[in-house]
């Protein structure tokens, strides 16, 4: 591979980024790339199913410690994949945007990425754009290439949506683009069809939808990644087929985000859809039977 | 437009916010003082400024000087770094009190980039423990700043948690520097800490005590002065919080009655004591000049019920200073005179400069409110309709302003007349300790001083001769006020 694939992946808390990200880890590492996971979170969790489940010392700690040696950051996981945890403050103190500037800002500082040389680097960034530390992987030099995880849930995009404001902002300064959208936990129509339009709406493309999954958490039970816990699963296979995506894919789009009361019509609109449409699978009644929801 | 103080806050409203303070105006003294009458006054800004002071400093030149405390800054290192400043006024002040001159004493947190990120509260913890260890102090005061108010850091919880560890009584100012673009909000922030953590509710109340609520920028001198006039009413001045001690801030409460010398110093403090311990106070104006003297004595006599004496020492005290000022006078008059001050003495000098006969051209006072708003519109009753500017120390709108305003002399502080002298203006500083300025001695003082500076422009000149120019020309056929804009 000739040049570095650096990639951010962004999405509301709890929305499946990390357990996407792994899964992307491994999918790339199985077709024979170096990879470098970077985990932005203050939870340090990001890379745990690369290793059975074991956290590692953080960026952030190091440097709290008064050490200056990065050397033990770096920790190899399943299949030879580089995991590192940026790490944080304690919930409740401190700065954790300011800690992923720091953190990033090490990590190139002292030539960590460079020591090692992936072919592909994914960072894997907590939550919404909310400041400017949480917007540090978009800005100039660092990802080239952004990702939103989001489910149907209207928050979710609502987070999207907001990382596409971050993503517009820096885009004419050399910051990174969006590669596009990968739909998680989408098992409906219904919902496919909204994450599409919202797509749609914003100018940009959905990559994969990724189905919700028991699979996915057995293995992640056992310290796993669904690729290492299941290789020939259902599930295997479309953590496979995204990773093929993502490495092939040159696209990427400045996104059109809605302005928020524009948002919140189109998603007020979508959220009865879906409603109703649960109204039909659980209890079997059509809207016309059971009218005035 | 403004707010009512409350004591249970944590943090004091900044001016702009209790008190509709601004910093930025410039056109004539009518103008301003009609725009103030109707209400129309708006908070402008500039498009353009230059560096200006941050309200951490002047939370922490209201405290560091208290001989029995221990400042703690909880920032990064720079922050403390106008300390070696405040320390300057500190050792003078000292030596003008007849004590062998020592150093403020400060720590700081130092906050790092790891303790931006993980938070610096335990560092705070240590800091505390080590200054109580360290200093023995009766009271230690952790100032905040723009680093630790942006992490959020709970000082005030640290502070609680720690207080059973220590000796001190600690008391957490907030001045975070973004907060508050009028400086004097760090007054407040130092005063808040005071009244809720120090001030004791008083186990009696004495009748000849009076407290006496003083900047650090108004020196020994004018104590001496301010205490001989108190002393003839039978009155013990108080003077806090500069140089007092722990106890004498402790023991504010006990006081018959608080006075000020700066208005806008003190404003909170006065108003807080009232409410919580009901020491009422007065605070007109400062002492300086003739009648803003008699005026603050008025008021003093007035609060306890003792006019007639008040007005027996001002008729003593103007027939012995009178004949002064008027040899004075005669080499003085006429000549005009430029002020650029802090807003509470910006009314109390031209006063003094009225007296001795000088004509006022033009004043700059570093922020403008209701603190001073009647008074200042009775300034130009007395000295007419002079240019104003409201401007938290701008040297480019100032030199611009002098350039066509063509003062005889001009009045500043420090690092101000230096810009005046640059430009060949014979200059005298308005904040000197080794000058009195207050009461009726203050009057004789000054205006010698005044004649010394009139009568030896020679420094200047050559100064202006061979200094280059401050700005391009092109500049000085600008409009001052070129770079103020609306909301
Ligand atoms: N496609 C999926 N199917 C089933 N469970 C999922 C799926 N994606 C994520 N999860 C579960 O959701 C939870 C949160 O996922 P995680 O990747 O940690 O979220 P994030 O990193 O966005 O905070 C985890 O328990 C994970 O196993
Ligand atoms: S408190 Fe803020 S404005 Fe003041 S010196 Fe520190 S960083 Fe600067
Ligand atoms: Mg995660």
């Amino acid at each position: 591979m000739t040049k570095r694939k650096e990639i951010a992946i962004y999405g509301k808390g709890g929305i499946g980024k990390s357990t996407t990200t792994s899964n992307l880890s491994v999918a790339l590492a199985e077709m024979g790339y170096k990879v470098m996971q970077i985990g932005c979170d203050p939870k340090s969790d990001s890379t745990n199913t690369l290793r059975r489940g074991r956290f590692i010392p953080t960026v952030l700690d190091t440097l709290r410690s008064g050490s200056s040696d990065l050397s033990k950051i770096v920790h190899e996981g399943y299949k030879g994949i580089l995991c590192v945890e940026a790490g944080g403050p304690e919930p409740g103190v401190g700065c954790a945007g300011r800690g992923i500037i720091t953190a990033i800002e090490l990590l190139n500082q002292k030539g960590i990425i460079e020591e090692y040389s992936p072919d592909v680097v994914i960072y894997d960034v907590l939550g919404d754009v909310v400041c400017g530390g949480f917007a540090m992987p978009i800005r100039q030099g660092v990802a080239e290439q952004i990702y939103a995880v989001t489910s149907s849930d209207f928050m979710s995009l609502y987070a999207a949506n907001n990382l596409f404001k971050g993503i517009v902002k820096y885009a004419n300064s050399g910051g990174a683009l969006l590669g596009g959208i990968i739909g998680n936990s989408i098992n409906k129509t219904a919902q496919q069809e909204m994450i599409n339009d919202f797509s749609r709406k914003t100018g940009t493309q959905v990559v994969e939808y990724v189905p919700r999954s028991q699979t996915v958490t057995k293995c992640e039970l056992d310290g796993m990644t669904t690729l290492e816990g299941s290789p020939k699963s259902k599930q295997a296979a479309v953590y496979r087929s995204l990773a093929k995506k993502i490495i092939e894919s040159g696209n990427s789009f400045v996104p059109k985000p809605l302005d928020p009361e524009e948002l919140w019509s189109w998603g007020s609109t979508w959220v009865s859809r879906l409603l109703g449409e649960q109204k039909v699978a659980y209890e079997g009644i059509q809207d016309s039977k059971g009218g005035g929801i | 437009m403004v707010k009512k103080v409350k004591l249970s806050e944590k943090i004091v409203p900044t001016r702009e916010d209790r008190l509709g303070t601004i910093i930025a105006y410039g056109g004539r003294a009518n103008e301003l003082v009609d725009l103030a009458a109707r209400r129309c006054l708006k908070a402008q800004d500039r498009s353009f400024t230059q560096t200006t002071f941050c309200q951490e400093w002047l939370a922490m030149f209201t405290l560091a000087t208290i001989t029995d405390a221990v400042s703690i800054v909880h920032a990064p290192v720079g922050c403390s770094s106008s300390l070696s400043c405040i320390n300057i006024f500190n050792r003078l002040g000292h030596i003008l009190r007849g004590r062998v001159p020592s150093n403020a004493r400060w720590l700081s947190t130092n906050l790092l980039e790891a303790d931006t990120i993980h938070g610096g509260e335990e560092k705070l913890k240590k800091a505390i423990i080590e200054a109580d260890k360290r200093y023995q102090p009766k009271s230690i005061f952790v100032f905040t700043s723009c680093v630790a108010g942006i992490i959020g850091e709970d000082i005030d919880a640290v502070v609680e948690k720690v207080q059973p560890e220590v000796t001190a009584l600690v008391v957490p100012v907030h001045c975070d520097g973004f907060r508050s673009k009028v400086w004097a909000s760090g007054y407040d922030g130092s005063f808040h800490g005071v009244l809720s953590y120090l001030v004791k509710e008083p186990t009696a109340k004495r009748d000849d005590l009076i407290n006496v609520v003083n900047p650090l920028t108004v020196g020994r001198l004018d104590e001496v002065e301010i205490e001989r006039l108190l002393n003839k009413l039978g009155l013990k001045a108080n003077f806090i919080p500069c140089f007092a001690s722990t106890d004498a801030l402790r023991n504010s409460a006990e006081a018959v009655l608080t006075t000020s010398l700066c208005p806008t110093y003190s404003e909170y403090f006065v108003k807080l004591l009232q409410e919580r311990f009901q020491v009422p106070y007065t605070q007109e104006v400062m002492p300086i000049g003739l009648d803003n003297t008699d005026l603050w004595l008025r008021e003093i006599g007035n609060r306890l019920g003792r006019k007639e004496e008040v007005e027996k020492i001002i008729v003593e005290e103007r027939k012995r200073v009178e004949p002064k000022v008027a040899e004075l006078k005669k080499k003085l008059k006429g000549k005009k005179v430029f002020v650029s001050a802090g807003q509470s003495r910006a009314i109390g000098i031209p006063n003094l400069l009225a007296d001795l006969g000088l004509e006022l051209i033009g004043v700059t006072a570093f922020h403008y409110d209701e603190v001073i708003s009647d008074r200042f519109a009775e300034l130009t009753k007395r000295c007419g309709n002079f240019c104003t500017s409201i401007a938290n120390v701008q040297p480019f709108e100032q030199t611009n302003i002098l350039n066509r305003e063509k003062p005889d002399i001009y009045l500043g502080h420090l690092g101000e007349s230096v810009w005046a002298a640059k430009q060949g203006f014979p200059t005298a500083m308005i904040l000197i300790y080794l000058c009195l300025y207050a009461g009726y001695n203050g009057v004789v003082s000054f205006g010698s001083r005044l004649i010394n500076a009139l009568t030896n422009p020679a420094f200047n000149k050559r100064l202006a001769d061979h200094a280059s120019s401050i700005y391009r020309d092109t500049w000085y056929g600008e409009q001052p006020f070129k770079y103020l804009k609306g909301d």
